[in-house]
C-alpha cells in the first residue's frame, strides 16, 4: 500500500549534552540515592518508578520540556493524515545491556503488549529497521503514549529482571531494598559519567548524595552544605467530589483557604491550585484564581440541611491527612461538616494526581478521564490554548473536583553532586543521572 | 589577509530562529482578537499585568502598541468608572513560550482570548571591555570546533557525527555539503573534537577517530579508529578513548586542555609543566586558550569560568606575570555554558562555543583581544 500525504515529523536525531559551569565533567565514582518510595518490581509497566526506569530502559521517543516529541530510540517518524498509520525508523547501532542489538523485531515484541492494552486491536509490523504501527482508529496521542516509560523497550531473562538500552544497566537488585546500576559502556549516547548508582528505596536518611524530600510532615533534617533542588510543580492535590450536590461543592470550594496550606503545610514549597494544569504548563491558571469567601459559602449553604460528609485520604499519607484536617476546619466555618477518614471511600476524596508529561493536551485528556468525562477533552489543540482553557473551565464547572495545590519534586543534593540542574533540564519528570557527575 | 577576514567577521549577523516574532506584531494580533470579541466604538478600560520575565521596557512598549492598535480597531480607551468592557490583558508564559491572555468583562459576562507568541532570543550580553566576541554560527546540534578558510568565505563545522561545509554568499552562510563521520564507538557524553588545517586540507581529531579531509573537488573524509596526535598549546596531544580528556607524552595526562605550558588537569587544577599549581588561577574552568595579546609581548590566556548563574559561564583574559596569573580584562558574561574553547587558525583569535541556556542551541563565536581605550 502506498502511503500518501505522509508528513515528516522529526528529521533529526538531536542529542542534548547539558553541561553547566566551566568545569568539564569527570568520569568515575558512585552516586548514592535515597528515595522514600518503595517498590518491589523492575517492570516499567508495573510499578517501577517512572522517574528511574528511563535510566535503564528507553522509549522510542521522549517529550522535551515544551511537551514536544523528540527522537530517542526512533530517529524519525512519519504518519498518515488520519494518524492511523505511523512508521518509526529505529536508531542504528543501539545495543541492549546483554550485547544484543536493538532490532525492529525486538522492539515490536516489547511494545506490543503495552500498545494493545492502550489501543486495543493494533497492528505492529517490524521491517528491517522500521516499525509500522497501525490501527483502524486514529491515534493522535501515539507519540505522547510512546514517550511514557510504560512503553519502554526492554527484555527480561531468567537472571536479569530488566534488560534495556539505557545509559545504566542493572548490576544488582534486592527487591524493595537496593538497586545498583552500573554505567553501560556501549550506550549509544555515550557512556554515563558515573561508574555506579546505588539506589535505596524506602530510605528515611538524608546522608546520601541525593535524597528526596517529600513535602509535609516527617521532613528529614538535612546536613549542612546540602543544596535543595525543586522541580516545577508536577503533582496536583485535589478533592474529588463524585456524589455531592453542586451547591455544596461550590460552597466548599469557596470556604477553603489555600494560603495556610501552602505556607504552613508545604512550607511554601507548594503553590495554590485553582485550575487543573499548573501555570507553567497552561499559562492561564490565574484566570481561575478565586479568593476564599466564607461569608458567601455560608450564604450558599443557607438553610440547606445536609448530612456530615466524609473526606477520605490515603491511609499512609501523613501530608494528605494534614490537608484533610485543614479542609475540614475551613468547611466547618461555612457550616459544612466534613469528617476526615483514612481510606478511599469518602463522599469526598483527597487525592494526589501527578502529571505524567509536559504535554498539556495529554494531561488534560488524562485528568478528564480521571473525572470520568473523557469525552469533554476530545477537541483540544495545543496551538490554540483557548481550547484547553475552555475544556478546563467546563471540567471545573461540572463540580467534580476542587483543586487545592500543586507540589514539586524536591531533592537534597550533597556537595559532591555536580551538573544536576543542567542534567534535569533534559526532559521532564525523570532523573537524568546519566549527565550527573561527582567530585572525587 | 587574516585582518580582512576578521573585519568581515564583524559584519556577520547571527541568524535569528525563523519563528521569532516581534512584539509590535503581537500587539497588532492581540488587538485584532480582542476587537473581534467587542462591538465597535465600545468604551474599554485597560488593565495590563506582566507575569513573565519580560523587561519592563518591553512590556510597556507592548501595552502602548496594544492601546494604539485597539484605537485603530475602533475601540474607545476610557478611564471612566463605567466602561462598556473592562479589559484585562496579561502577559503570561507556559512551556511553549509567551502567552498573551485577554479577558473582556461586562457585568457577569466574561470572554477570554489568547495569543501564543515566540519571543526573539535575547542578544548575548555585550562585553564591557576588551574581549571582542563575534558570533559566527548557531545550530541545534553540538559544534565541537570550527574552521574558517579562504579569507573567511568558507566554513567547516565539526559536529558529533559529521563535518559540514558552508560558503558565505551575500553575507549569509549557505550549506555547501557535509560528510558523515563513521564512528565505531559512541562519542563521550561530553563530546569534544578538534579541526586542524593540514597541507592537503584538514584533519579531524575525535576520541577514537582521526580523519583526513579535503574540500576540493568535493568534501571528502577518510577516517581511522585511532587517536593520533595533534598540536595544542605547544604540546602534541591525543584524545583518551571514550573520554573527554587529553593526554600526551609530555606533559603527561590526563588533562582537559593545555595552553602555553599550563594544564587544566582532570582533577580540576591549573598547573604548570612542573606540576605546580598556578597562583591566581582560582575559579578557572577546564577550558583555557592562548591568544595573541595586542597590548603585551606575551600571549594572553582566555579562560572559561563559572558565572553567577548555574547555566551562565563567562570568559576572562589573563596575563602570566612571573608565573602568576593576573586578570587582564573584565569577565564577559555568556548566555550559556562553554562547551568548546579552541585556538583558531589565526593566533590572534579563539573559537568559543556555548550552549545557549534559553534556546538550547550551540552558538560558535570568534574571540579576539583589543587594548582598552
Amino acid at each position: 500500500m502506498r502511503l500518501h500525504g505522509w508528513a515528516w515529523l522529526a528529521l533529526s536525531s538531536l542529542l542534548a549534552f547539558p553541561l553547566a559551569g566551566a568545569t568539564r565533567p569527570r568520569y568515575g565514582g558512585a552516586l548514592t540515592v535515597d528515595l522514600s518510595a518503595t517498590w518491589s518490581t523492575l517492570d516499567p509497566a508495573d510499578g517501577f518508578p517512572e522517574s528511574l526506569s528511563p535510566l535503564i530502559a528507553e522509549t522510542l521517543v521522549r517529550l522535551n520540556a515544551k511537551g514536544e516529541a523528540e527522537p530517542l530510540l526512533a530517529t524519525n517518524w512519519q504518519r498518515d493524515a488520519d494518524r492511523k498509520r505511523w512508521r518509526f525508523v529505529l536508531r542504528p547501532r543501539v545495543f541492549f545491556h546483554d550485547g544484543e542489538p536493538l532490532t525492529a523485531a525486538s522492539a515490536a515484541l516489547s511494545l506490543a503488549p503495552a500498545l494493545k492494552k492502550r489501543y486495543g486491536d493494533i497492528g505492529i509490523t517490524a521491517g528491517s529497521s522500521t516499525l509500522l504501527i497501525q490501527s483502524d482508529r486514529p491515534m493522535p496521542d501515539l507519540l505522547t503514549e510512546l514517550a511514557n516509560p510504560r512503553m519502554a523497550i526492554h527484555r527480561k531473562s531468567d537472571k536479569i529482571a530488566l534488560i534495556g538500552t539505557g545509559p545504566f544497566r542493572i548490576s544488582a537488585w534486592e527487591p524493595g531494598r537496593r538497586l545498583t546500576l552500573a554505567a553501560f559502556e556501549d550506550y549509544w549516547g555515550g557512556r554515563p559519567f558515573l561508574d555506579t548508582v546505588n539506589i535505596n528505596p524506602g530510605a528515611a536518611r538524608a546522608s546520601a548524595d541525593v535524597f528526596d524530600l517529600p513535602v509535609g510532615p516527617g521532613r528529614r533534617i538535612v546536613p549542612d552544605r546540602t543544596r535543595i533542588w525543586s522541580s516545577a510543580p508536577r503533582e496536583l492535590v485535589a478533592v474529588l467530589v463524585p456524589n455531592v450536590q453542586p451547591v455544596v461543592q461550590q460552597a466548599l470550594a469557596l470556604a477553603i483557604d489555600r494560603a495556610p496550606i501552602v505556607t504552613v503545610l508545604t512550607q511554601r514549597k507548594g503553590e495554590a491550585a485553582y485550575g487543573l494544569l499548573p501555570q507553567w504548563l497552561s499559562g492561564y491558571l490565574f484566570l481561575f484564581a478565586t479568593p476564599p469567601d466564607v461569608a458567601r459559602a455560608k450564604a450558599m449553604m443557607g438553610q440547606l440541611r445536609i448530612a456530615p460528609l466524609t473526606l477520605s485520604y490515603p491511609a499512609n499519607d501523613a501530608f494528605l491527612r494534614s490537608v484533610a484536617d485543614r479542609v475540614a476546619l475551613n468547611a466547618r466555618d461555612a457550616g459544612i461538616v466534613v469528617q476526615p477518614v483514612a481510606g478511599a471511600n469518602g463522599n469526598l476524596r483527597l487525592v494526589r494526581l501527578p502529571l505524567e508529561s509536559t504535554d498539556a493536551v495529554a494531561e488534560l485528556v488524562r485528568l478528564a478521564g480521571v473525572l470520568g468525562v473523557p469525552e469533554r477533552a476530545s477537541a483540544l489543540n495545543a496551538a490554540k490554548p483557548e481550547t484547553l482553557y475552555e475544556t478546563e473551565r467546563l471540567l471545573l464547572e461540572e463540580h467534580r473536583i476542587i483543586p487545592l495545590l500543586y507540589l514539586p519534586d524536591v531533592y537534597g543534593l550533597g556537595p559532591r553532586v555536580r551538573n544536576w540542574d543542567a542534567a534535569q533540564k533534559n526532559g521532564s519528570f525523570r532523573l537524568h543521572l546519566e549527565n550527573v557527575w561527582v567530585e572525587p | 589577509m587574516l585582518r580582512v577576514a576578521f573585519a568581515l567577521l564583524f559584519g556577520w549577523i547571527l541568524p535569528l530562529p525563523a519563528q521569532a516574532q516581534p512584539m509590535g506584531e503581537a500587539a497588532q494580533q492581540m488587538a485584532a482578537r480582542i476587537s473581534s470579541l467587542l462591538q465597535r466604538r465600545a468604551t474599554v478600560s485597560l488593565e495590563f499585568q506582566n507575569l513573565t520575565q519580560l523587561p519592563p521596557a518591553d512590556s510597556s512598549s507592548f501595552r502602548s502598541a496594544l492601546e494604539e492598535e485597539l484605537r485603530k480597531a475602533g475601540l474607545e480607551m476610557a478611564n471612566t468608572a463605567q466602561p462598556d468592557f473592562r479589559l484585562r490583558v496579561t502577559a503570561s508564559e507556559n512551556v511553549r513560550g509567551l502567552l498573551f491572555v485577554a479577558e473582556a468583562a461586562s457585568g457577569d459576562n466574561r470572554q477570554v482570548t489568547m495569543l501564543p507568541w515566540n519571543l526573539p532570543p535575547r542578544a548575548a550580553a555585550k562585553p564591557r571591555i576588551r574581549i571582542a566576541m563575534q558570533p559566527i554560527w548557531e545550530q541545534a546540534e553540538p559544534v565541537l570546533d570550527l574552521l574558517l578558510l579562504d579569507s573567511g568565505s568558507t566554513m567547516l563545522v565539526l559536529g558529533p557525527a559529521k563535518v559540514s561545509n558552508f560558503r558565505m554568499v551575500n553575507g549569509k552562510w549557505n550549506p555547501a555539503g557535509g560528510v558523515a563521520i563513521s564512528m565505531l564507538r559512541p562519542l563521550p557524553r561530553d563530546p569534544r573534537g578538534r579541526l586542524e588545517l593540514s597541507a592537503s586540507g584538514f584533519r579531524v581529531y575525535l576520541p577514537d577517530a582521526t580523519c583526513s579531509g579535503v574540500l576540493q573537488p568535493d568534501l571528502k573524509l577518510t577516517c581511522s579508529a585511532a587517536n593520533e596526535r595533534w598540536p595544542l598549546g605547544g604540546a602534541q596531544v591525543r584524545w583518551q578513548n571514550d573520554r573527554n580528556l587529553l593526554e600526551s607524552d609530555s606533559p603527561r595526562g590526563p588533562f582537559y586542555t593545555v595552553a602555553v605550558g599550563l594544564l587544566a588537569t582532570a582533577e580540576g587544577r591549573i598547573q604548570d609543566r612542573n606540576g605546580e599549581q598556578v597562583s591566581g588561577a582560582d575559579g578557572w574552568g577546564s577550558d583555557v586558550v592562548s591568544v595573541d595579546n595586542p597590548c603585551g609581548a606575551d600571549p594572553a590566556l582566555v579562560v572559561a569560568k563559572a558565572g553567577d548563574g548555574r547555566d551562565h559561564d563567562e570568559v576572562q583574559a589573563y596575563e602570566m606575570v612571573n608565573g602568576l596569573a593576573r586578570a587582564a580584562s573584565e569577565p564577559v558574561s555568556l548566555p550559556g555554558a562553554v562547551t568548546a574553547l579552541w585556538p583558531a587558525e589565526s593566533r590572534g583569535q579563539a573559537t568559543l562555543v556555548i550552549r545557549d541556556s534559553k534556546t538550547g542551541n550551540y552558538a560558535a563565536s570568534r574571540l579576539g583581544l583589543a587594548c582598552a581605550e
